[in-house]
């Protein structure tokens, strides 16, 4: 019975070319949307589960009450956590303490990288499960000047020679100093919240910074994991940690107490919300995002799939009233077009497999994951695929199957078309694939304009023409740099003024919270800068002077604050006051307020040290120059001759500053990508299925056509007729999508400090594309009926 | 004028004889605008085992609905019908599926071959729905191609036949069940002169060998193989 079934539904499929194509095309890019999600989730939830001893891994987390009864949650511990924690709290096997640094500079031969940095306990890779291919893991970090590199580093510097017992010189914050190679680890897998090549012991920190920090409770910095004993409880751990906590002087005394809390080191990819989260900690709400894209891709290509099979139920009927006449029982009949629908889902899954490993590069690229190919071949991702097909099947093939095993005999044996093509259902499905195209498209085009927007909006300074330049090496020495700098380009007139300065404006800084005497947490971000950093940046000096014109003693450090600081304090006037959590410093200008951060957020305070070999110095991270206009490759050229004058050594590492400002909105370019690639999809689903509903329009209204010309239609008339149905149908979509397209965008928005006002040209837009696109599409075959000669049409009457 | 509910004396008359079709009281109209349009206006009819009988009439009298009634493809407004002793006016569809395919074989005017399926596998599968088994199947569609000659036919699909080779894969995939009534609506309409002689000494074997045939026909050289004519006009039995 079977094989008489998809003997039946294949053959029919071949003879059905066109309607074929287009159910097992649209499918199939339904299905591949929801592989690479389905891989994409799974790649998500499986962060943090490859350590062999991951249920028994925690990180330690501060808990500190907060107003309102919420808890500031933060993974920043202070290094003299672990140590207690080693000897307090029995149930714990081991505690691995881990630090990082986004720069060192790695020099190997003659050439030298800026690679970023991890410092881990001696136990990282007894505890974790990152595999040394050579060397010890249980002696590798012993040594301080020891060094464990990934196997990608270790071909980078080393190419295929062994890497163990080589020496590295590494310079971390002006000191280099050289390393041993002890290990050789497996590049880190794509689903690890610790990201490394370059792992060297937590030891060496702490002769790194000593003198620069004072290594107490003050000072949080490393995220503390631990391994629990086998027969440990989590409930009894915590209650030890909480009493533990008590005894200790996290936080300081004029703040609110914090409590230890463990947390399941498989959930931390999640938790993006707390304090020092690792830097691919993930929202889990983009999962959900874009799984519910795939979802709704998948469905329109099922509507297409319903649309068109009702649509050939003229065809099909006389096929169920024989097999009726024949004895077939409803289940029967059900099984046969159920069969036919399942033949076209396992060809689109078939394909779906092969493009998604074809396009699992440029997801990747577009997701920013690294999701193996194997990880689409995997029992699950089979085992999904299946319910998939079997899914699809009852959704796409169930309705059209469940009306003609329905219809009644004298009609289908009289081979009666059964009036389902132009049914409420058709239409209303017709619709909504229109409508969430609509939406889609409207989406995309208000993501478009609010990311143009951010990049074009007045920021309080000039983004284009500045260029900042990378430096390194001790505080003293860069800021002597940037006045060699100065002195080499004095006479270059192409340049306006050069500074040197500690931010980048790419999102990331240093920032110190305080809470204020009503118990509220104030946050001031830090950019020491020079005197010279006004002028480069356009700023105007509100109140008071530039570090020049200070007068205050040398026990005091001057400080320029924005507007937003003096208002969020309620200053009246700020000169002479001292920013809270910074008491070595007063205040001796006001500068304009500048965005400095994403526009995703507000402006938020800002302090503006000086920065001088004694104190700041360190923090220095560019070198800033305010270019001209006019000869840009030329003036480039320039300060690169300059650069290799005053610092042979360091590679003349560049950027402009649109492009850092351009980079913290990857994030947001991303996502309108995916929102972009999801709504051509949906249009070009939608499409195929309009493609395929004009096709059948054409062959059930042949006779009409064909009627209609041999009383005098002009073929431009025949045309209309089959669009006017389409035309009313994609505006009805447009009148469905609007609302809820406003709505959605609405809500966007409004997740931005700065925004574009909501125009009606997207709205606009979107309709306007979607009825072209649907008259050309129908056009493309109404024409092919036009051509037909009528004769042929009315022969068989 | 007519009420819509017949005589409730006549709604059960005891199958008190053989008779393999019993009809009494059947009326079929459509509901149009204000009032009723009657296609069948009471019916009254009785066909014994073995008997060959052709329903005749101008167009529109009523006779495709009835042999769609007699074959439980359509069913009555009012009336009641035993087929096989059985009152059959109100199946389920299952019960009604179960009867077409042990006792009833259709023969269309048209053909009604499914156009996906070679002959043989056309005349497999009312075998399927019947749940024979393979070896079986295999043996009733092997001797029934022989005995309708058309073995070389067998793995052509039914656009590569004539429409004299299609009817003739119709009435063998109607006989093959071994039914005991054949219903043919029009058998010889799309056929020529030569081919629906074919068709009609087909029957007229067939009906020789106890099956009973009922066949709606505009030819009086087709109705003149039968052994009884059934003249309808303006759905009453004339």
């Amino acid at each position: 019975m079977l094989k008489n079934y998809f003997l039946v539904a294949i053959r029919t499929l071949r003879r059905e070319r066109l309607y074929a194509a287009i159910n097992v095309f649209g499918l199939s890019l339904g299905l591949t949307v929801c592989l690479l999600v389905f891989a994409y989730v799974k790649h998500e939830l499986s962060y943090d589960r490859f350590h062999e001893m991951s249920d028994r891994l925690h990180r330690i987390n501060y808990l500190t009450p907060g107003k309102g009864g919420e808890v500031h949650r933060s993974a920043g511990t202070a290094f003299v956590l672990a140590p207690i924690l080693r000897e307090q709290v029995p149930e714990i096997e081991a505690v691995v303490a881990t630090a990082d640094i986004p720069e060192a500079i790695v020099r190997s031969r003659t050439e030298s990288f800026r690679e970023p940095l991890l410092f881990a306990d001696s136990q990282f890779f007894s505890v974790f499960t990152f595999p040394l291919a050579e060397g010890n893991a249980g002696t590798a970090l012993q040594d301080p000047n020891s060094v464990v590199l990934s196997e990608r580093l270790a071909a980078k510097y080393f190419g295929g020679e062994p890497a163990l017992g080589r020496q590295l010189s590494i310079e971390v914050r002006g000191k280099t100093e050289p390393y041993t190679v002890t290990g050789v680890c497996t590049n880190v897998p794509g689903n690890s919240s610790f990201e490394f090549d370059l792992v060297v012991p937590l030891r060496k920190l702490y002769s790194l910074y000593a003198g620069t920090f004072e290594f107490g409770w003050n000072l949080t910095w490393p995220s503390t994991c631990v391994l629990l004993r086998p027969d440990a409880s989590v409930t009894t751990v915590n209650a030890k940690l909480a009493a533990l906590a008590d005894g200790l002087p996290i936080n300081a005394a004029d703040q609110p107490k914090a409590l230890l809390g463990l947390q399941p080191l498989s959930e931390i990819h999640f938790d993006y919300g707390v304090d020092n989260a690792p830097a691919n900690a993930g929202n889990p709400r983009y999962s959900a995002i874009l799984a519910a894209i795939a979802i709704l891709v998948l469905v329109l290509a099922c509507i297409n799939f319903t649309t068109l099979a009702v649509g050939r139920s003229q065809t099909r009927t006389k096929e169920t009233g024989i097999r009726k006449v024949l004895g077939a029982r409803p289940s029967q009949l059900l099984g046969r077009f159920l069969s036919e629908a399942a033949v076209l889902c396992t060809l689109a899954t078939v394909a779906a497999f092969m493009l998604a490993e074809l396009t699992l590069p440029a997801f990747n690229e577009l997701s920013g994951k690294r999701i193996e190919r194997g990880s689409l071949l995997d029992l699950t991702t089979f085992a999904g695929a299946m319910i998939l097909i079997i899914l699809t099947s009852l959704l796409a093939g169930g309705y059209p199957a469940l009306v003609l095993a329905r219809t009644r005999l004298r009609d289908t044996v009289r081979g009666r078309a059964i009036l389902l093509t132009g049914g409420a259902l058709t239409r209303s499905l017709i619709v909504l694939q229109f409508g969430l195209s609509i939406a889609l498209i409207v989406s995309t085009l208000v993501m478009a304009n609010q990311l143009r927007y951010m990049q074009t909006v007045p920021i309080g300074f000039d983004r284009e023409h500045l260029l900042l330049v990378k430096l390194a090496g001790p505080g003293a020495e860069k800021l002597r740099m940037v006045e060699l700098l100065r002195n080499d380009l004095a006479a270059n007139p192409d340049i306006v003024a050069i500074s040197a300065a500690g931010r980048s404006f790419d999102g990331r800084g240093m920032a110190n919270s305080d809470y204020l005497p009503d118990s509220t947490l104030f946050t001031a971000y830090f950019n020491p800068a020079d005197q010279y950093f006004v002028q480069t940046m356009g700023l105007s000096i509100i109140e008071g002077t530039n570090f020049t014109g200070s007068t205050l003693p040398d026990s005091l450090e001057p400080l320029l604050v924005n507007e937003t600081l003096v208002r969020e304090l309620g200053w009246n006037s700020a000169l002479g006051r001292a920013v809270p959590g910074l008491n070595g410093g007063r205040v001796i200008g006001v500068v304009n307020d500048f965005n400095y951060q994403s526009l995703v957020d507000p402006i938020a305070p800002l302090v503006i040290p000086f920065a001088n070999a004694e104190s700041w110095g360190g923090d220095v991270r560019y070198a800033y120059f305010r270019l001209k206009n006019e000869h840009l490759g030329r003036t480039v050229d320039a300060i690169h001759g300059a650069w290799r004058r005053v610092t042979p050594q360091l590679p003349f590492d560049y950027q402009f500053m649109d492009e850092h400002i351009d980079a913290q909105y990857r994030f947001e370019q991303r996502w309108s990508k995916v929102v972009a690639y999801a709504s051509g999809m949906a249009i070009l689903v939608a499409c195929f299925g309009a493609f395929g509903l004009t096709a059948l329009a054409v062959a059930r209204r042949r006779k009409e056509i064909g009627v209609r010309k041999v009383l005098g239609a002009s073929g431009s008339q025949i045309v209309r007729l089959l669009n006017r149905e389409f035309v009313w149908l994609v505006i009805a979509g447009n009148l469905l999508a609007w609302p809820a397209a406003y709505f959605v965008a609405q809500k966007w928005l409004e997740g931005f400090a700065y925004r574009t006002s909501l125009s009606v040209w997207p709205f606009l837009l979107a309709a306007a594309a979607t009825l072209v696109i649907v008259i050309l599409t129908v056009s493309a075959q109404a024409v092919r009926a036009v051509l037909a000669n009528p004769v042929e049409s009315l022969r068989y009457e | 004028m007519l009420s819509a509910k017949a005589d409730p004396n006549r709604k059960s008359p005891l199958p008190d004889d053989n008779a393999l079709i019993r009809m009494t009281g059947i009326y079929r109209y459509y509901q149009t605008g204000a009032g009723k349009t009657f296609v069948l206006n009471g019916i009254d009819l009785a066909i014994q085992p073995g008997e060959f009988v052709s329903i005749m009439g101008p167009s529109g009298a009523g006779k495709s609905t009835l042999l769609h009634i007699i074959g439980l493809l359509d069913e009555p407004n009012d009336g009641a019908y035993f087929l096989l002793g059985q009152d059959v006016t109100r199946l389920k569809e299952k019960e009604r599926a179960e009867i077409h395919k042990q006792a009833i074989g259709f023969v269309f005017q048209s053909y009604h071959l499914i156009d996906e399926l070679t002959v043989s596998e056309n005349l497999e599968t009312p075998l399927l729905y019947k749940g024979l088994a393979k070896a079986e199947r295999k043996s009733l569609v092997a001797d029934t191609l022989d005995r309708f000659q058309i073995v070389g036919k067998k793995d052509l699909f039914p656009s590569q036949l004539s429409g004299g080779q299609q009817q003739l894969v119709g009435v063998a995939r109607a006989v093959i069940t071994k039914p005991k009534i054949i219903l043919a609506d029009e058998p010889t309409g799309n056929l020529n002169t030569a081919q629906g002689e074919e068709i009609m000494q087909l029957f007229k074997r067939l009906n020789t060998e106890g099956t009973t045939i009922i066949q709606v026909t505009h030819s009086e050289r087709n109705a003149s193989y039968g052994s009884r004519i059934i003249n309808l006009i303006d759905g009453r039995i004339a």
